[in-house]
């Protein structure tokens, strides 16, 4: 026994100490082989897969692309509005880099570095730009050394720039009173003399030059930087040398706008000018979007949402992929590939795919962002810059989201294979922890008995794959709840903008004694035009009452409705004294609401009151009629003319209607600036195109989701099959669980979402103290139905999916 | 000299009422070289021994010593090299993945390895199986026969210590079943492989130089224990 015992202890010695000497041998062999083994076998079975499961990689590459355009277009196109921003407040004001004042030799020496790509210096351009704001006796007057340094600068209706020193431009306004047109000769007077100051009256010069191009005032100067600082309206702008022995600033721009006082120094130094400067505004383009702390937080937080809801597509897609290989991952496992290795698997392959995306997003990404911007220029001729550039920070940001997104996606799958049975998954058993469902037996019966068997079983698999079920139900109830609260909240948001532009689409025409038949000429020739919606004529009466600083004014022909828009007010009839406008119409007329409108002779409170009447055939009554009527009566008119209101379509360019107004000497004005207007415009159509894309990420992860969850249950709906469900039957069903699915997200979603955007109106009204005269509380009921649309066709389209890859 | 030991090895599934005892207790040699088929009824635990053998499932309680070894020691990188140098499996379902041809499946154990493969003795081992002129097919585009003789070389081109067949005939007809065991005895003669055979045809057991009765987990017989040598039974 003792011996038996002997035996059995050393055979137990030997074992442990073999198995220590094979343990240490493995180590060593392990060690060795590591370093041996050839990923890229492992590589080549993962491209294999990758080429195997086509559809899903597809599918995947598509939701890393998708998630990598948005992120792009979020990155690159918010810092190339903050790049267009910063330069377009360069470039509306100066344009220039540097400015060097010096005398007119040295001047010249600058002027002759533009163009010459002086390494040096590194000079792009250089001008002069003087003008001269004592306007009297001296016309107001400027001289530009090179008009093409900023072409931008000189928003010309019509004509050209100057060619040579021959050629002069003039204000839109100067043109109209001097009644110039392109081609006519003007003669200017200007000072030229060596030893003169630039602004005295001596010395003049008089000359006459070609019109050549007439500018916009209201336009071109203020980007010039001059407004405010001279008549503007009568200004003419011509070429020049520089003068000699005069302090002349010289305006200089580099050929980039890298360490521009190193550059100014040296020039400076070179030309031995003391008084330079570097512009603030060309200092400012080159300041990073990282030190504007609230700029870069919004699109950080932006970057993050699309991130969280691509991040869905690209983990879905993923899952399945893996799912559908679980049982070649069990053989593999069986024939020795350890953990690492099919580890190593899944990270390569998702390697790849983030890379492949992730290039191919940028790309597209740059191109839907450049397409974009195009779009909006077109359709809101917006004035500033909108040009898609290409940052690095952009492109290393999104490959930073897409990998840390991607890789995130992989942490699920990667987990269940490393917990994964090989045997379990050999035999497509789940490796799930088992639950107890616990199902009411009458549940489902009443769908049954009212719907059939398919939509019971259906009602019994959502309850029994609860968490499955509620995975679906929350991920599309997070994508409504957030389209909801958006539109919403973007509409609340912009409804100062859509006021704006609204209230701005009215332009108001003078013209000074004209006829009605003149005026209706115009509004024929006006309504003949793109950019005009409609034309109303009316008459202004300004009407004076007995006291002193009584008085009102009568917008006659004028609809309310227009009328209300033009004036930014509403129209008052039920008129008490000193209310300055009230419109009467026709219709006003013609519906018998004279009572409440005071008639000719009328006592209105203590203030007599007149007003026209309207004349049935012109809209207006004849002055000399009127004046039968006024008798005796002590009341003074000071308008008799007729004015129009113009309507315009904002989408369409003013340029015509400019031209055809300063051809026909017709003034116009309006609360139209029309370049806020086409911004206001062009930051509606960028928020729709968000919500667009929007749309696009919601619709492609709700039948990316749907489809994963019913593709993970092929095999229950293969013994479904098997036992006898008709092809129609089980369709049925599918159909039943999508909608299902649909309807809850959809209700709970809107629910949220509505919730999220009164919340956004509390923060607004009580955090942010935002201007609460146009923020309104706003739901629009497009805003749920659209969702509850989509989440319709995606719940068909998902079956119709998963049944054709049955 | 045993290859392969069990000490008290154990399987237990579920818990409380419905825990199910696979494997009980179960203490087994297997010597090398020698042909062991394991017989028994449905549920009776036979294919759970056979994984536990291998190092694919865990056992609930007790060792398994492949030589000298307990290999439920190891942690997954070294059972997986283990695994994949000692241990050839063969499933009754041929388990080939799918993505790669008959070559590559039988290659995979030395790919994973990191090795370089022996050309000369992938011939030879395609030429045996007959599969030489199918060796760029997809497991998809062969017959269950062909699969599983490409299984079967997977199995053996590591020339592990033991090879594990878990019912390899049971999706066949009986004369692929015949070439796919002759096939099999041929492989691991020429290689001097243990053989661990799970199979309910007795016609096929008979062959075997050892044959285990297994019965709710439990060996209820074991005939030619102790026969010492293997009979060399030419294919």
């Amino acid at each position: 026994m003792i011996q038996a015992n002997a035996v059995v202890k050393e055979q137990r010695n030997n074992h442990k100490n073999q198995s220590n000497d094979v343990v240490k041998k493995w180590e060593e062999i392990s060690m060795k082989e590591r370093k041996k083994i050839s990923m890229k076998k492992l590589s080549g079975l993962t491209f294999r897969y990758m080429r195997y499961n086509r559809k899903r990689t597809l599918t995947t590459l598509v939701g890393v692309i998708l998630s990598a355009i948005l992120i792009y277009a979020v990155f690159g196109g918010g810092y190339s509005i903050y790049y267009n921003q910063s330069y377009d407040a360069y470039k509306n004001s100066t344009g220039w880099d540097a400015e060097f004042v010096c005398d007119g030799e040295t001047a010249k020496e600058l002027l002759a570095l533009a163009g010459t790509q002086n390494k040096e210096y590194h000079v792009e351009n250089a001008w002069i730009i003087q003008y001269n704001v004592d306007g009297n006796p001296v016309l107001p007057w400027g001289y530009v050394s090179d008009f093409s340094a900023m072409p931008e600068q000189f928003h010309l209706t019509s004509g050209v720039l100057p060619k040579n020193e021959n050629e002069l431009i003039v204000s839109r306004e100067f043109a109209l009173a001097e009644e110039l047109d392109i081609g006519d000769e003007y003669t200017v007077s200007y000072l030229l003399h060596p030893d003169a100051e630039i602004l005295t009256r001596d010395d003049m010069v008089t000359e006459t030059k070609r019109v050549c191009g007439i500018f916009r005032d209201d336009y071109s100067l203020d980007r010039m930087g001059m407004n405010g600082e001279a008549d503007c309206s009568k200004f003419v702008l011509m070429p020049q040398e520089a003068y000699t022995d005069i302090e002349i600033p010289v305006y200089i721009r580099f050929d980039d706008r890298n360490d521009m006082e190193e550059k100014a120094e040296n020039l400076a130094a070179g030309f031995s000018i003391d008084d330079f400067r570097v512009s603030e505004l060309a200092r400012s383009i080159n300041i990073s979007i990282e030190n504007n702390a609230p700029f870069l937080g919004t699109i950080l937080l932006l970057a993050f949402v699309i991130e969280c809801l691509t991040l869905l597509i690209i983990r879905n897609a993923f899952n399945i992929s893996i799912h559908e290989r679980n049982k070649d991952y069990g053989i593999l496992r069986c024939v020795g590939m350890s953990r690492r290795q099919i580890i190593y698997c899944i990270l390569t392959e998702a390697f790849w795919l983030a890379l492949t995306g992730v290039l191919l997003g940028i790309l597209f990404g740059h191109i839907l962002i450049s397409v974009v911007f195009g779009i909006v220029k077109r359709l809101a001729y917006v004035s500033f810059t909108l040009e898609m550039h290409f940052f690095r920070q952009a492109f290393l940001m999104t490959i930073l989201f897409v990998f840390i997104g991607t890789a995130y996606a992989m942490v699920a799958p990667i987990e269940k294979l490393y917990r994964l049975n090989p045997i379990a998954a050999m035999n497509r058993r789940s490796t799930e922890k088992k639950r107890n469902y616990k199902i009411k037996p009458n549940r489902g019966r009443f769908l049954t008995k009212k719907f059939g068997f398919e939509v019971g079983y259906a009602y019994k698999t959502a309850w029994r794959s609860k968490g499955r079920f509620l995975v679906s139900v929350i991920t599309l109830t997070i994508g409504t709840a957030l389209f909801v609260g958006l539109n919403n909240s973007f509409d609340m948001s912009t409804a100062p903008i859509q006021e704006f532009v609204h209230s701005q689409s009215i332009r108001n025409l003078y013209m000074n004694s004209i006829t009605y038949d003149e005026a209706n000429s115009v509004r024929q020739d006006l309504l003949k035009m793109d950019a005009v919606k409609g034309v109303e004529i009316y008459s202004v009466l300004n009407v004076y009452g007995r006291e002193e600083g009584d008085g009102g004014k009568c917008y006659l022909g004028l609809s309310r409705e227009l009328y209300q828009r033009f004036n930014n007010q509403d129209a008052d009839t039920d008129m008490v004294c000193n209310v300055e406008v009230i419109p009467v119409t026709k219709q006003d007329l013609s519906e018998k609401l004279t009572d409440k409108i005071p008639h000719i002779g009328d006592e209105y409170g203590n203030f007599d009151f007149y007003v026209y009447s309207l004349d049935e055939n012109q809209g207006m009554i004849d002055m000399e009629k009127y004046q039968e009527l006024l008798g005796d009566e002590e009341i003074e008119i000071s308008s008799t003319g007729y004015s129009m209101a113009a309507e315009m379509n904002l989408s369409k360019s003013m340029n015509q209607i400019d031209r055809y107004c300063m051809a026909n000497n017709i003034n116009f004005s309006g609360s139209g600036d029309y370049a806020a207007v086409q911004d206001a415009k062009g930051t509606m159509i960028m928020i729709d195109c968000i919500l667009v894309v929007f749309l696009i990420v919601f619709v492609v992860n709700m039948i990316n989701i749907e489809c994963s969850q019913l593709l993970l249950r092929r095999k229950e709906l293969d013994v479904l099959r098997t036992i006898g469900m008709a092809k129609k039957q089980i369709g049925k069903m599918l159909y039943a669980e999508s909608l299902l699915v649909s309807v809850l997200a959809w209700l709970i979603g809107s629910l949220i979402g509505c919730l999220l955007s009164f919340g956004w109106y509390l923060v607004n009204r009580f955090l942010l103290s935002t201007d609460m005269k146009f923020f309104h509380l706003h739901i629009s009921a497009w805003s749920i139905l659209i969702p509850g649309i989509l989440l319709t066709i995606a719940a068909v389209l998902t079956v119709v999916i998963a049944r054709e890859e049955e | 000299m045993e290859i392969l030991t069990t000490k008290n090895l154990t399987k237990i599934y579920g818990k409380g009422d419905t825990a199910v005892t696979a494997v009980d207790h179960l203490d087994l040699e297997i010597r090398k070289g020698e042909f062991t088929a394991i017989v028994g009824a449905s549920g009776s635990g036979k294919s759970t021994l056979l994984h536990l053998l291998g190092g694919v499932d865990t056992p609930t309680k007790g060792q398994v010593f492949l030589e000298g070894t307990n290999i439920y020691k190891l942690n997954d990188e070294k059972r997986s090299i283990m695994r994949r140098r000692k241990i050839g499996f063969v499933f009754q379902t041929y388990n080939l993945v799918p993505v790669l041809t008959v070559e590559e499946n039988i290659k995979m154990p030395v790919l994973l390895d990191g090795n370089e493969v022996d050309q000369t003795k992938i011939d030879h081992l395609l030429n045996m199986l007959g599969l030489t002129e199918r060796r760029n097919y997809l497991p998809n585009q062969l017959s269950g026969g062909q699969q599983q003789r490409v299984a079967i070389g997977r199995a053996v081109v590591n020339q592990p210590s033991i090879v594990l067949a878990d019912e390899p005939t049971g999706n066949l007809d009986k004369k692929n079943s015949d070439d796919v065991i002759n096939l099999l005895l041929k492989a691991v003669h020429e290689t001097e492989q243990t053989l661990v055979l799970i199979t309910h045809e007795m016609d096929i057991a008979a062959m075997a130089d050892r044959i285990i009765h297994l019965e709710d987990g439990k060996i209820v017989n074991d005939t030619g224990k102790r026969r010492g040598e293997r009979t060399k039974k030419q294919p």
